[in-house]
């Protein structure tokens, strides 16, 4: 059996079609299509509920979709129990066996495979090296503080060589600082071996630092498939651009959509807006996303809003203000802390690359 | 179940000699109901059933309180340990216990004489209902708070902090945050020790006399030594319509002065409180509920004590005076006819049926832990019924199903029982074990390519071995101790408890103790050991020590 990972080797693409599944009437994903490239570190992100696990453990065969199909290269897989997949998992709660050693678990998918002792041995050390765990072979999994296990969970997924590895949440248990450190090592290894991840996270910084491409989740469907920059910079939708980092949403009617889009939103401020995702036709209501940071402090010379700092919060490098402008609407602004600190009545603008008009959710 | 409504049939059939006549008729009934004896003894059974779960109920919930609130969970956890081992520790050898104290030679009567309050010994404290409901409510005071234990232990005690925080005392946290919230609980406890003290058989017999005889004493004569079961079982199910007509009207009872009580209830806090005020401050400060642990913990420990001192002892008769320090009781008792062929029949039972029961309970778990809640909660509550339906019902049904299928009582009917006995309490312990293995580690080991049946045998079965052997160190400690069964399925054989029985039956002496001290030693030091050389095995095998418990539940 080890040698299904072998003989498929690294450079197949991964090809899900159609997946659809349901618990009783609760639909918990919606015809799910996807393609992942040789290599690529993929992320699954989507608040609790939205079917990203799901559709992780179908991929990986522990549970069965309704309808669709998973596709390797041109091999379909979809009829086949996990232990036949080319697939490896860590799994959230790293499912470690509790009463094997570091070695033996890592090692534990050689043994299946028959692999022999001194051949094991060999493989089971370069994956404890890979994982930066070289002296920990004989230690039993309760020694082993949070990260450790993590690691060791990585180690004993990779050591068949799988063609790709499933990650669900693997840092979410652990601490802030540690996941931090964690991410770019799980980044770095991913790099180094080459081997396809696919990333199952419900937290978007996570995602945007690790990821080649990202698949935002919602109700069990594709809000947005994109590059991090891409799903941050170009939301299709409110429900990503809220989803990914902060944003103000605005309500607003589109008034230009000749060679430049033009948006008029609260306050009668008329604005330039990018339409990634397409737009509707002049006189249509639209609803413009605007990071808190492409709003900036203007003086009262410039075109812009006129409102109140109802709050400022000091944030280290940043300061983030709550502003009540003149119809009542909040937007969140955030400016270097370097910049004076505003308080009292204030006049906002908007940078004119800072605006995209969304599509309906 | 099926003894149940076996027995119910035979209830409605005449009786013939040696046999079961024609059916189905009232006559049992109508001569039953006809007879003086019936009535008063019922009244007493249910009187002495009554008390004992009142008792019972009360000193639990002290006990499960104080366990709960008052102690560190680590001294709880060693105070549980205390109350579990006296729990499993033999039935007989507490009766004997009791039997050592209150007896007319006895502890209680010595320390009466010598301190002048008494002239002569009480007789009333031996061969009397007292001793009957003292020595019940001693015997069945461990399951009473395992009941109560396990529902206090879902109470948040935070929220027991917060009514502390707002101005509440002690006593009234526990009665009015607490004991409301433990309300089920404590009925069950109620109901279940007043319906086992009611149809226990054996507590009477020993420590009983005649003015202490229960039905169940009348019950087991009929069936055995008159071989009348249509008799026995027709007074059995009038019995329990009795009782379970006293519950009932208890219930009510409690319920219409519960309605009666509603209205004044804000009368009676306002005077509670006044009456708080009053309390000097130091009786506040005292825990009255930790007093009571460690009282009724000594009150647990002490009777087994002076069984093992008492062994000892060169006197002929049980009890006071003492003679000397002699080992001489435990080679006469073992000795005696009867010890080694006992001894046999009981161990050959325990292990086949302890063996048999963890194989089939195994593969029920295993089945259960796969299926949906539904299915779990019928297996849990299905495991309670060995400690909640009464012996007698078990035991006479299965007696009157043999007779009714032309089975002889004996050894295989014996093991069959001891089987569906130990079958709910294995199947509980695997399942709460199965359950408690993260699923996602047989899910890790197919990921990586076990085959099920590969993953089966390196990590579940690895992982849940621990409480197999546990399972089958349980089972055979149930089977050795069992009494209330056996008495009806044995027929001419015995274990050794129903012989440890009839040797009580000729008088008490010392070597009565010995025998105690050796058949606890039996059901719960021998099989603990054994559990020990196995995890001692599986250190020299393996290189390093078992994973604990704990270590193997992480998720």
């Amino acid at each position: 059996m080890s040698s299904i990972a072998a003989s498929d080797g690294h450079s197949e693409t991964l090809t899900v079609q159609g997946i659809t599944k349901a618990f009783g009437a609760q639909p918990i994903l919606t015809d799910i299509d996807l393609a992942v490239a040789p290599g690529e570190f993929f992320t699954l992100l989507g608040p609790s509920g939205c079917g990203k696990t799901t559709l992780l453990r179908i991929i990986s065969g522990l549970e069965s979709a309704d309808a669709g199909s998973i596709l390797i290269g041109d091999r379909d897989v979809t009829r086949e129990p996990p232990e036949r997949r080319p697939f490896n998992m860590v799994f959230q709660s790293y499912a470690l066996f509790p009463h094997l050693s570091v070695a033996e678990n890592v090692a534990y998918g050689l043994r299946v495979g028959g692999v022999g002792r001194s051949e094991a041995q060999r493989r089971v050390s370069k994956a404890l090296d890979v994982v930066d765990l070289p002296h920990f072979r004989d230690r039993d999994i309760a020694q082993l503080s949070g990260g450790q296990r993590q690691r060791v969970a990585l180690a004993r997924a990779l050591i068949n060589e799988p063609t790709v590895l499933l990650l669900d949440e693997p840092l979410g248990a652990l601490d802030l600082q540690l996941r931090k450190r964690l991410q770019e090592e799980l980044r770095a290894t991913q790099q180094r071996v080459g081997t396809t991840f696919i990333y199952v996270t419900h937290d978007q910084e996570e995602a945007l630092s690790m990821s080649d491409r990202i698949a935002v989740m919602r109700h069990g469907e594709f809000a947005q498939v994109g590059t991090p920059e891409e799903v941050y910079r170009s939301p299709r939708t409110p429900y990503v651009a809220e989803f990914i980092g902060e944003t103000n949403l605005l309500p607003g009617e589109l008034v230009d959509s000749g060679t430049t889009l033009r948006v008029r939103i609260a306050g009668g401020l008329v604005v330039q807006a990018a339409a990634p995702h397409g737009h509707g036709a002049v006189g249509d209501a639209v609803t413009v996303a605007v990071r808190p940071e492409h709003v900036r402090f203007a003086a009262a010379s410039e075109p812009g809003l006129d409102g109140r700092v109802a709050q400022v919060a000091y944030l280290g490098p940043v300061r983030r203000y709550r502003i009540v402008i003149a119809d009542g609407t909040e937007l969140r602004v955030t400016q270097s802390a370097d910049e004076q600190a505003q308080s009292g009545d204030v006049r906002v603008s908007v940078a004119a690359s800072g605006v995209v008009a969304l599509a309906a959710d | 179940m099926v003894p149940a409504v076996v027995l119910t049939t035979y209830a409605f059939r005449e009786t013939a000699f040696l046999g079961v006549g024609p059916g189905p008729t009232l006559e049992q009934f109508r001569n039953l109901f006809g007879k003086p004896t019936f009535w008063s003894l019922t009244r007493r059974t249910i009187s002495i059933g009554l008390v004992v779960g009142v008792l019972v109920t009360v000193m639990s919930f002290a006990m499960a309180y104080g366990i709960r609130f008052r102690f560190s969970a680590r001294a709880g956890r060693w105070i549980l340990a205390i109350v579990i081992a006296a729990g499993v520790a033999s039935f007989l050898v507490r009766i004997f216990a009791w039997a050592t104290i209150l007896n007319a030679n006895g502890l209680v009567n010595h320390v009466l004489q010598a301190l002048g309050i008494v002239d002569g010994p009480v007789e009333f404290l031996f061969y009397s209902p007292v001793a009957v409901a003292l020595t019940m409510s001693y015997v069945y005071l461990p399951i009473g708070i395992a009941v109560v234990f396990g529902a206090l232990q879902d109470i948040d005690s935070h929220s027991v902090e917060a009514g502390r925080d707002m101005g509440a005392g002690r006593w009234r946290t526990a009665l009015q945050l607490v004991a409301p919230q433990a309300g089920s609980a404590l009925t069950t406890c109620f109901v279940l020790t007043t319906v086992l003290a009611a149809a226990d058989y054996v507590t009477p017999q020993l420590v009983g006399g005649t003015k202490g005889v229960m039905i169940g004493v009348a019950i087991r004569d009929r069936a055995l030594s008159g071989g009348d079961l249509p008799g026995a079982a027709a007074t059995t199910v009038a019995f329990l319509a009795v009782l379970a007509a006293t519950l009932a009207c208890t219930a009510l009872a409690l319920r219409v002065c519960r309605l009666i009580a509603q209205p004044l209830s804000p009368v009676a806090n306002r005077l509670a409180s006044r009456v708080a005020r009053l309390a000097p401050r130091r009786l506040e400060r005292v825990s009255f509920s930790r007093v009571a642990t460690v009282l009724l913990t000594c009150y647990l420990v002490l009777p087994t004590v002076v069984v093992l001192v008492f062994s000892f002892n060169s006197a002929r008769t049980l009890g006071l005076p003492w003679h000397g320090f002699t080992t001489d009781w435990y080679p006469e008792v073992v000795s005696r006819p009867g010890f080694a062929a006992a001894l046999r029949t009981s161990l050959v039972v325990a292990v086949v049926a302890a063996v048999a029961a963890t194989v089939v309970g195994g593969a029920m778990a295993s089945v259960a832990a796969r299926s949906g809640v539904r299915v779990r909660r019928i297996v849990q509550a299905v495991a309670l019924l060995p400690f909640v339906v009464p012996g007698i019902l078990v035991g006479l049904g299965l007696m009157i199903a043999a007779d009714a299928s032309q089975l002889a009582p004996g050894y295989a009917m014996t093991v069959m029982a001891h089987i569906v006995l130990l079958l709910p309490v294995i199947v509980a312990v695997l399942l709460s074990r199965l359950l408690s293995v993260n699923p996602e580690l047989a899910q890790a080991a197919r990921d990586l390519g076990a085959r099920p049946s590969f993953a089966f045998r390196t990590i579940t079965l690895p992982l849940v071995l621990p409480s197999v052997l546990a399972a089958l160190v349980l089972g055979f400690a149930i089977s050795m101790d069992e009494v209330f069964v056996t008495v009806f399925t044995i027929g001419s054989d015995s274990t050794l408890p129903i012989w440890i029985l009839s040797q009580a039956r000729v008088g008490f002496d010392p070597g009565l103790n010995a025998l105690g001290v050796m058949l606890v030693a039996g059901t719960v030091i021998l099989p603990v050991a054994l559990y020990g050389a196995g995890r001692v095995t599986w250190w020299v095998l393996h290189g390093r020590p078992a994973r604990s418990r704990g270590e193997a539940e992480m998720r």
